[in-house]
């Protein structure tokens, strides 16, 4: 059977050619000819439970209804889609699926079409939805391979359910059933915390399936290993059937690779201070305190709102408080100060003023507008009218005390100008979360064999001779990784990493320390102590000959091989033993 | 055989539970007692088919049939048959109607019409021991299968057999192989499917029951032949005695070698598993049963794929049922030639059934294809409980049809059946009588599809429900004519657009019930009626129901039981002027429809009737007709017979002031002057009419219309309506040579001068030609003048319109009938008649009444020696009265034409019923037309449109129940019978026959009465 083969048939009098295997719902829909379904769905296989698709076919003396979905084409078919006896039975299925589910839009529209407006049956439940068609069902088991929902009873009494109708410990949460439903009869709760919310930024749902962020670089989706249904059943793979390009493969992995460098630069940026930390802030709890971040993506015109800044509710603020300092400057969380929160609260502040009609409240202990044009920009605020408060925010809550309070998020602060304790009722809080080092920032310098300072940033060789080098030679630090910085000084401090990495790249050698430590073959025991120890892996352990062996290449002649080494084999070049007691004498002598 | 008799005990599931297991205990008892154990073997079989006579025995070798047994018998049975040799007749079959038993199994008519193949073992040999099946050639055609035949000579082999699928669908079993065969694929399988369970079917059950080895050795043939090496028999767990079997015999095959490994040393090898299905009807359905054996929900799929392409885990499986791989093992024995010989063209071989319902002889049987239905409902089964009208068969159980009478002379095979719009199905068949509804028998079915839709399909799972809903409105009587079209829309539409064969059938019933019996759709629709009287909503009980002037029959024989006569008496009176007439003359269509006839002998109650009649009469009770205050309108009623009574005494209850002429001296009509007197005395019936004139109605006798006076004259004298009521006393010739000679005299000429003048010219040998009640009063009033007379009847007993208990009286006195003959010649000499030649008949196909039409046999006339001959067939009207009215419209059966609802004829003014009307039919429909005359004429004086308003009938009284002694619960009694006086002093003389229940005796039939007018208040069970 050759793949190429073509069959023609005759739909409505117009006459089709399709592959052979393909079905009467196929090809009619190849030549625009609507043959209403509510059973079918062409991922799944034909199911031929509505009986809404049949058709009247005539092959040669004989005329059957049969189900365009399922039914395969063969030569010489003759087919009318809507031949009077195929519409008789389909308005009759058409009203007693009304009668059924009369909250069923699509059932409702599909009536419209075949001219009924009003079912003839006794309608016993206005509210129902479901139309049995079991498209849920089967993409649980089909597709999802969960099989957490069946049909149970049978006949006229059959529904959908989960075993026993308890929430179902099959169910992985995809809700890929109530995607999949055609009439959105099916409804879910999150009982156990399974259901994957695929968010951004907590601000709206995604796919598993989705390109990080908008502005992600590089541009393309990537899958969500913890959100995929196939990582989780082994099924589905949707995706991958729909993707006309076949770039989507689920057969990928995570790979190592070995890749030959001159020089690195670590940019591996901040992560932002999780406000769940202090409770006191009712982050999480009440659904208008939002982080900075949060915002900045709920102000951005390609937000869920477009931009508009807008309560959980869907209202617009009457008052915002914005609060400086989370996280930063204080000896609970971070004692550093992370520079950016000040000026981006301002911003956030114009920004509101621009958009709503929102009293601000700005709660800042020093307001550091430190720069070109910074501190212009602060007294253009004071100017519009931004309400700023000197003092740090104790609690906010939802407990008022007054009626005006009512409702709202009641910030409470020691106003220190005023010297007194205020409670300032508002509808949106933002916390201006402050910059702390990326989660793997440990680890980072491990692999780098670089150090970090005491808040775990990493550490630069010298703060002001070598802000972006490290004590590896070829490893340099850009951005927020060294320290807390803003856009402008993050630009200037990684266009100075990289002219560092070009010039020993230019260069095309570079200098070894005079001072490396040495080993001496006679004297080392093969103990291993100085491997474990050195900081730079620049020993190593010789198995043939037993002993350990210096890179003075990497070797940066720290000496601490030197002061462990148990049999006196590793030696400092230049401060041999003998030779600092050699000046030792010579001061003496003098 | 090592045992001098060996007795056969069924043990099928109908005579196990009738405790066929302590019948055997107790033969074993008595055996051992009188020391038989060596000559004597109880064996218990499988279903023996006949589950009517159960628990049943056979004496084996020399095939004594016994039936009914007790454990009380078995002592005597044993004593007499086993050891003096001398068979029990008192335990033997005996046919209905007849009076001696018949000894041998052979020749019961049951046995007789049937050919075993599939059942060919059943009742011979013990299904739990391999070894009776070998000895019966069991496991002989695997044995030639596998050591001469290659698979496809097997396959060629059942093609040639012509068997077809036995499930239903008919599909060609070898054509099924050979696709098996030739399907792409290895680990095929071969199934099979018992899961029967449609209502009234148990083929499959009892054929695994009664032989499982037969189908287990076809399965292994048929795997061989397809190439599959295991096999699954899908049981449902209700049948746990085929299940046990089933299993028995697996176990024991494997201990033998015919399953497993290296079968017979063939290489050949097969393996088969019981699954037991959880009794879902839609696993009867293929795809639905793959997927229940893979464990999954028991649901259909769209085919294709076929099962012999994709089946079991999506290998090729041939799915047979039970009794196509019963068939295979005899096809292989004794060859494709001879088992194609039996049967139709298209349908080869045998078809096992199961007869249930209304029917005398209830059981399993094995008819060649082709034997028609009238055979299978009459002749083998015995024909319909109590003697009932047939009314129809459903075939194929909830997924067949209902066929009606004119269908008995169908062949049974695939394509008729299908013609007839029913199905061959698994072979269920039950059998309905006149007393079922048909739209409460299509609601039955429907309600078992209803439960039994997986409902996956929208039409199945929705469409159902919604024609059973319509269905339970047209029986509550509350649908419209729309809904009749919905429904059948709807069941074409199901039956068009539905997944699977469940579906496709389930509208079935209702299509050929509305094909068959649309009148009784509209009946319940337009009419309120239902006409079996069985529908609750509608028939408040079913004689009060029943009775055409809607006498209230479940009151008064509550009251009747209670004691109170006179409150009986009146209910009667409240609808009927003639209760004393009614009480000896009426058909008594209420004791047909009594459902205590159901159980036993319906309710005697016309003779309660009788009785509250005699009382009042003897306590000298007068009715109280209250007439409504006089209005001045005249009407005029032409004849005082039933119709022109009840429409008189109607009338002038209303008010109006009514004239009735009659043409004769005496009023009454028919009723004085062709009912003899001692089915009906002058004084009973006078005095009735007395009461009725009474009532201020005038009755003119000697006046004949036309030419004392004409209609319109009567019209001219200010008479405002006319009510023809002028019977049909015509009597109809026979249409035979030489008819016209002295000595035929006119039935209805003799009745009325032997009524009229207490005398009559009869001559010494009458030959009465007839079965109707005019047949039998005129041989009965001839026997009474001392004639020997003989009755000449075409037909046979059953199908004699006269009522049942006249012919008894008649044979009683001595009258004889000749059943199945027919004249062809009368016989003169000299112009006198000196004798009849006559013609045997015999009952060949059924006419559309269900009843056999009598054809004459060729070569059997025969000739009486007769000297008066009375052809009774029939009458017509005669219209003579009629003249100078010509404008009014007449039926080419020489009646009038009305309006059936109504009773107007085409001229204003002038109504018109009873015999003239309907031709010579009963007093009652008589007066149920007068009753309806006089509504319409009131109507009709008021101004008022004629159409009727139908309601459903309600029950007005409600008479508490009595409270039944302990025996009366428990016991069930026998009807009492009317006293008679002797036929001695009968001859000669009019005297009254029946004498009436004495009080005692009517109180105690009253209380038989099941009071179903009580389980009906409310509509509710």
């Amino acid at each position: 059977m050759s793949q190429e083969e073509k069959i023609s048939l005759t739909i409505n009098n117009k006459t089709v050619e399709v592959e052979e295997g393909a079905t009467i719902l196929q090809a009619a829909q190849k030549i625009d000819v609507k043959i209403p379904t509510l059973c079918y769905h062409p991922l799944l296989e034909p199911y031929a439970a509505c009986r809404i698709c049949m058709v009247e076919v005539k092959m040669g003396e004989r005329s059957d209804l049969v189900t365009s979905c399922n039914t395969k084409v063969r030569k010489g078919m003759i087919v009318e889609t809507d031949s009077p006896r195929a519409l008789k039975d389909r308005r009759l299925n058409i009203e007693m699926l009304m009668a059924r589910a009369p909250a069923a839009k699509k059932v409702q529209e599909i009536a419209k079409e075949l001219g009924i407006e009003k079912t003839r049956f006794e309608i016993t439940d206005p509210e129902e939805k479901c139309i049995l068609c079991g498209l849920c069902v089967r993409t649980c088991e089909q597709i999802v391979g969960a099989n957490a929902i069946s049909f149970a009873e049978r006949g006229k009494e059959r529904k959908v359910y989960t075993p026993f109708g308890e929430p179902s410990e099959a169910c992985i949460g995809c809700t890929a059933c109530a995607y999949f439903c055609p009439t959105e009869a099916i409804t879910y709760e999150d009982k156990y915390g399974r259901k994957v919310i695929h968010n951004e930024l907590q601000l709206g749902p995604s796919t598993a399936i989705r390109v990080p962020i908008r502005q992600a670089v590089p541009m393309v989706p990537f899958i969500d290993e913890e959100a995929c249904i196939h990582f989780k059943t082994g099924n589905c793979k949707i995706c991958e059937k729909v993707c006309e390009k076949e770039a989507v493969s689920h057969e990928m992995e995570d790979k190592e690779m070995e890749i030959e460098v001159g020089s690195i630069i670590l940019a591996s940026g901040f992560k932002p201070f999780d406000a769940r930390r202090i409770p006191a802030y009712g982050y999480g709890r009440f659904p208008n305190i939002i982080t900075g971040l949060e915002f900045e993506r709920l102000v951005n015109a390609s937000s869920p709102t477009g931009g508009k800044i807008l309560l959980a509710n869907g209202k617009e603020p009457r008052s915002v408080g914005i609060i400086h300092c989370v996280g930063s400057r204080d000896e609970n969380y971070n004692e550093y100060c992370s520079r950016v929160c000040c000026m981006y609260s301002l911003k956030f502040a114009h920004l509101i003023k621009e958009k709503t009609k929102a009293d601000i409240y700005d709660f800042y202990i020093d307001m550091r507008c430190f720069g070109k044009g910074y501190e212009e920009f602060y007294h253009r605020l004071l100017e519009e009218g931004t309400k700023f408060i000197r003092g740090r925010v104790s609690e906010i809550s939802d407990m008022a005390l007054t009626e005006q309070e009512e409702g709202k998020l009641i910030i409470r602060v020691e106003d220190t100008l005023l010297g007194t304790v205020r409670r300032i009722p508002v509808d949106m809080a933002i916390l201006a979360v402050g910059l702390e080092p990326g989660m793997d920032q440990n680890q980072l310098a491990k692999i780098f064999n670089i150090s970090c300072s005491q808040d775990t940033f990493f550490l630069e060789r010298h703060p002001k001779l070598a802000p972006v080098s490290t004590f590896s030679d070829g490893i340099f630090l850009a951005g927020a990784c060294q320290a807390p910085k803003d856009i402008p000084d993050t630009v200037a401090q990684a266009g100075a990493a990289a002219s560092e990495a070009l010039a020993l790249a230019d260069k095309g050698t570079f200098a070894l320390e005079p001072i490396t430590a040495e080993i001496d073959e006679e004297l080392c025991a093969g103990c291993q102590i100085c491997v474990g120890l050195c900081p730079f892996t620049a020993i190593t352990f010789d198995k043939e000959k037993g002993i350990s062996v210096i890179n003075d290449a990497l070797c940066k002649g720290c000496g601490t091989c030197v002061a462990a080494c148990p049999s006196g084999a590793s030696q400092q070049k230049h401060f041999r033993d003998r030779q600092i007691f050699a000046e030792i004498e010579g001061i003496f002598v003098v | 055989m090592p045992y001098r008799i060996n007795l056969m005990i069924c043990a099928g599931t109908g005579c196990v539970s009738n405790r066929s297991f302590h019948i055997r205990e107790a033969l074993e008892r008595e055996i051992k007692k009188h020391k038989l154990e060596k000559e004597v073997l109880t064996v218990m079989t499988g279903c023996n088919g006949f589950c009517a006579a159960g628990p049943i025995m056979i004496v084996q070798p020399d095939g004594t049939f016994y039936q009914k047994l007790q454990v009380e018998d078995i002592h005597h049975l044993v004593e007499e048959h086993l050891l003096k040799g001398r068979p029990v007749k008192r335990l033997m079959y005996i046919p209905p109607a007849e009076a001696e038993p018949i000894p041998k199994m052979a020749d019961i008519s049951f046995f007789k019409k049937q050919i075993l193949i599939a059942l060919r073992n059943k009742g011979i040999i013990d299904p739990e021991k391999i070894d009776d099946y070998i000895a019966r050639d069991g496991y002989v055609a695997l044995a030639k299968v596998l050591t001469q035949m290659t698979p496809e000579e097997v396959i060629e082999e059942m093609k040639k057999s012509g068997l077809r699928g036995r499930g239903g669908g008919g599909f060609p079993t070898g054509l099924k192989w050979e696709l098996a065969r030739g399907a792409e694929g290895d680990g095929k399988f071969v199934v099979c499917n018992a899961d029967e369970g449609d209502p009234g079917a148990f083929m499959d059950r009892s054929i695994v029951e009664a032989d499982p080895h037969s189908v287990l050795e076809g399965m292994t043939i048929g795997a061989y032949a397809i190439g599959a090496d295991k096999g699954y028999v899908y049981v449902r767990s209700e049948y746990p005695l085929a299940i046990e079997r089933t299993l028995k015999a697996i176990e024991q095959l494997r201990e033998n070698g015919l399953l497993g490994e290296d079968i017979l040393g063939s290489g050949f090898k097969f393996d088969v598993e019981v699954i037991k299905g959880a009794g879902v009807f839609v696993c009867g359905e293929e795809t639905a049963l793959i997927a229940s054996v893979e464990g999954k929900i028991g649901e259909p799929r769209p085919r294709p794929p076929y099962p012999v392409e994709k089946g079991l885990w999506g290998k090729p499986t041939n799915i047979n049922n039970v009794e196509t791989w019963a068939n295979v093992p005899a096809i292989i024995n004794w060859g494709a030639d001879w088992y194609s010989k039996i049967g139709t063209k298209t349908s080869k071989g045998t078809k096992v059934f199961s007869v249930a319902g209304k029917i005398k002889d209830a059981g399993l049987i094995e008819v060649p294809m082709g034997t028609t239905l009238g055979e299978i409902i009459f002749d083998i089964a015995g024909g319909i409980h109590n003697d009932r009208k047939f009314k129809a068969v459903l075939i194929g159980g909830p997924s067949g049809g209902a066929l009606p009478s004119e269908c008995l002379n169908l062949p049974v095979d695939y394509e008729s059946l299908t013609g007839a719009g029913a199905m061959m199905g698994s072979g269920g068949m039950v059998v309905t009588d006149e007393n079922n509804c048909m739209v409460e028998m299509a609601r039955y079915f429907l309600n078992f599809t209803r439960d039994e839709s997986c409902g996956k399909c929208t039409p199945c799972r929705e469409g159902i429900p919604r024609m059973w809903e319509i269905l339970s409105k047209i029986k509550e009587g509350k649908a419209e004519m729309e809904d009749l079209t919905l429904l059948e829309d709807l069941a074409k539409s199901i039956k068009d657009t539905a997944l699977c064969g469940l579906g496709n059938t389930a509208p079935n019933p209702v299509l050929t019930t509305l094909r068959y019996f649309r009148e009784e759709y509209e009946a319940h629709i337009k009419y309120k009626r239902c006409p079996a009287a069985e529908c609750r909503e509608l028939v408040p009980s079913p004689c009060y129901y029943t009775c055409p002037i809607n006498t209230d029959a479940a009151s008064y024989i509550a009251l009747v039981a209670h004691g109170k006569f006179k409150e009986a008496l009146e209910v009667n009176w409240s609808e009927n002027p003639l209760p004393s007439v009614c009480a000896r003359v009426c058909h008594h269509p209420c004791e047909v429809k009594c459902r205590t006839g159901e159980i036993g002998e319906p309710i005697a109650i016309r003779d309660l009737k009788r009785f509250v009649t005699d009382y009042g009469m003897e306590k000298g009770y007068r009715p109280t007709f209250k007439p409504a205050p006089k209005k001045d309108k005249k009407v005029a009623i032409i004849g005082s017979g039933p119709a022109g009574l009840m429409a008189g005494w109607k009338l002038a209850q209303l008010g109006y002031e009514v004239t009735i002429f009659e043409a004769a001296p005496v009023a009454g009509g028919m009723l004085a002057w062709a009912i003899p007197e001692y089915r009906l005395p002058k004084d009973t019936l006078n005095a009735e009419i007395e009461n009725i004139r009474e009532l201020g109605v005038k009755i003119k006798t000697n006046v004949c219309i036309g030419k004392d006076i004409t209609i319109n004259e009567i019209f001219q004298q200010g008479y405002k309506a006319i009510f023809i009521a002028a019977g049909a006393a015509s009597n109809l010739k026979l249409g035979i040579p030489g008819e016209d000679v002295d000595g035929v005299i006119d039935p209805i000429q003799f009745l009325k001068k032997y009524n009229l003048e207490k005398e009559a010219k009869i001559g010494r040998k009458v030959a009465v030609v007839g079965g109707g009640n005019t047949a039998i009063d005129a041989a009965r009033a001839a026997w009474r003048l001392g004639a020997d007379v003989t009755i000449l009847y075409r037909r046979t007993r059953p199908e004699m319109p006269a009522n049942k208990e006249d012919i008894e009286a008649a044979l009683e006195e001595g009258i004889k009938i000749e059943f199945l003959t027919l004249p062809v010649e009368v016989i003169s000499k000299n112009g006198k008649l000196t004798g009849i030649k006559c013609t045997r008949m015999a009952l060949a196909d059924f006419d559309k009444t269900g009843r056999r039409k009598p054809v004459p046999v060729e070569g059997t006339e025969f000739e009486i020696e007769i000297d008066t001959l009375v052809p009774a067939i029939g009458q017509e009207p005669d219209l003579g009265f009629l003249k100078g009215n010509s404008q009014l419209k007449i039926s080419k059966w020489n009646t009038l034409e009305v309006e059936p609802e109504t009773m107007a004829t085409n001229v204003p003014g002038i109504f018109a019923g009873g015999d003239v009307v309907s031709g010579p039919s009963t007093v009652l429909e008589a007066m149920k037309a007068g009753k309806i005359a006089a509504e319409s004429i009131h109507k009709y004086l008021r101004g008022e449109p004629l159409t009727r308003k139908y309601e459903p009938l309600k029950s007005v009284r409600e008479v508490p129940p009595v409270e039944l002694t302990e025996e009366e619960i428990l016991k069930e009694t026998s009807r009492s019978e009317m006293p008679c006086i002797s036929v001695q002093v009968r001859a000669g003389n009019f005297k009254e026959v029946e004498l009436g229940l004495s009080k005692e005796m009517a109180i105690k039939e009253a209380r038989r009465c099941l009071r179903c007018d009580l389980e009906r208040k409310g509509g509710k069970q």
